[in-house]
């Protein structure tokens, strides 16, 4: 393999691109995080000229009278100027679309309902959550949600949920597909499960097993597992965390 | 709609595919390359009005998305996502499904660094100078980088496949 046949490789590599990406739902998520972050900042200016002003009234006594009242109007200012910093450096409720968006709550949300899952004897510590806009067609919007927790040292569980709407196919494995994926269904309470593994051949640097599910309203929920320690679900008890509702996120 | 946002609808419709195919070959999965590119926009919309001349723009957002790559990586996020990275979401194989898995799993075992250099090298063209600015090293680690990828690449990629 040499230089050129690398840059061939690459380019048969990129021909698989999904549709674009919604510029419309980037711009917004952009001015989001731009107000959010002025909000944060005019806070935090806010809290460190309260603090200035506090300090200047507990150091300089001469300001407020004689020495014997000191005590007395350092408290009240201390109660008067508190309240407006702590409001503004936690700006988490404000009409101007400053606030964290619902659907950042949403994947939170499912953060914590995943580590809440875990079986006895299994701590799940939680590390990511995500919301994004998968998909748009008119007004009926896709979101995918993912999240992962790990346990011990080596093992992660990643949740990720697509809502209604979202086009894929129920089966991780597509038909014709030659990648190392292998699919096999799994029935829970009369429900198809797909349990997706790697085959054997291909070299993969951890174990992982998949269960996906799609509810009935659309929704697809996908739960995998990797890592070399003790795993915490089996294929049938991961296939049974897969299909409750309680993921079934909007 | 302001002139900041026009501005950056515009460059957004035009870069963001391309952005997305070089996050793709770094990271090995479609929905983890337009997180990348979404967080990278971000980052860009925030610097917009800092950036002067228009000609800096693709280097500056080029730069932005490596190091959000290499950021989210030394944080282990991708090794650990790698496990939904094949969702079949796309279902979409008309030219050499085998060698395009073949190079991405071979791809997604060189260390970040030097796949890297690599796809700013052989997929995005950039001079030895170009990918050292976007990587923030020297021209030396440039060459090193590659040289080491392309020999990692080699052992990982059996010899019959389309490109050998």
């Amino acid at each position: 393999m040499n230089e050129h046949d690398l840059r061939d490789a690459f380019r048969t590599a990129v021909t698989t691109a999904p549709p674009s990406m919604n510029g419309v739902a980037v711009l917004d998520a952009a001015r989001r995080a731009d107000r959010k972050r002025k909000a944060t900042f005019a806070g935090l200016g806010a809290a460190g000229a309260v603090v200035a002003i506090t300090a200047g009234a507990v150091l300089l006594p001469g300001l407020g009278g004689t020495d014997t009242n000191t005590v007395a109007i350092g408290a009240p200012s201390r109660t008067t100027t508190t309240s407006p910093p702590t409001e503004s450096s936690r700006p988490t409720v404000r009409p101007d679309g400053t606030t964290p968006s619902p659907r950042d709550g949403r994947a939170e949300e499912l953060l914590d309902l995943l580590a809440e899952s875990m079986p006895p004897g299994f701590v799940g510590r939680k590390k990511l959550h995500r919301a994004k806009l998968f998909q748009q067609q008119g007004d009926l919007e896709s979101w995918r949600y993912t999240a992962t927790v790990v346990t011990g040292t080596t093992t992660a569980l990643d949740i990720v949920v697509h809502t209604a709407g979202n086009g894929l196919s129920e089966k991780p494995c597509a038909e014709g597909d030659q990648s190392a994926l292998v699919c096999e269904p799994l029935t829970v309470d009369g429900k198809r499960v797909w349990i997706s593994t790697y085959s054997q051949h291909v070299s993969e640097p951890v174990p992982r097993l998949t269960a996906s599910h799609r509810h009935a309203d659309g929704t697809i929920v996908s739960i995998s597992q990797s890592g070399d320690g003790e795993p915490p679900f089996t294929k049938q008890t991961l296939a049974e965390l897969v299909v409750s509702p309680k993921f079934v996120l909007r | 709609m302001s002139d900041r946002d026009r501005g950056f609808a515009e460059y957004f419709a035009a870069k963001s595919d391309a952005m997305r195919g070089t996050a793709y070959l770094l990271c090995g999965d479609w929905h983890r390359a337009e997180d990348l590119v979404q967080t990278s926009f971000i980052k860009l919309y925030r610097a917009w009005n800092r950036i002067g001349e228009p000609g800096r723009l693709d280097a500056y957002t080029r730069q932005i998305l490596v190091n959000t790559f290499l950021d989210e990586t030394r944080r282990g996020f991708f090794r650990r996502e790698q496990v939904t990275a094949e969702p079949a979401d796309w279902a979409v194989e008309h030219t050499g499904p085998e060698d395009r898995l073949v190079l991405l799993r071979a791809l997604a075992r060189v260390p970040a660094r030097q796949r890297t250099a690599l796809v700013l090298r052989y997929w995005e063209d950039l001079s030895l100078e170009e990918t050292a600015q976007a990587m923030k090293c020297s021209t030396g680690t440039v060459k090193s980088q590659t040289s080491r990828g392309l020999t990692a690449l080699r052992a990982l990629v059996p010899a019959p496949t389309a490109f050998c």
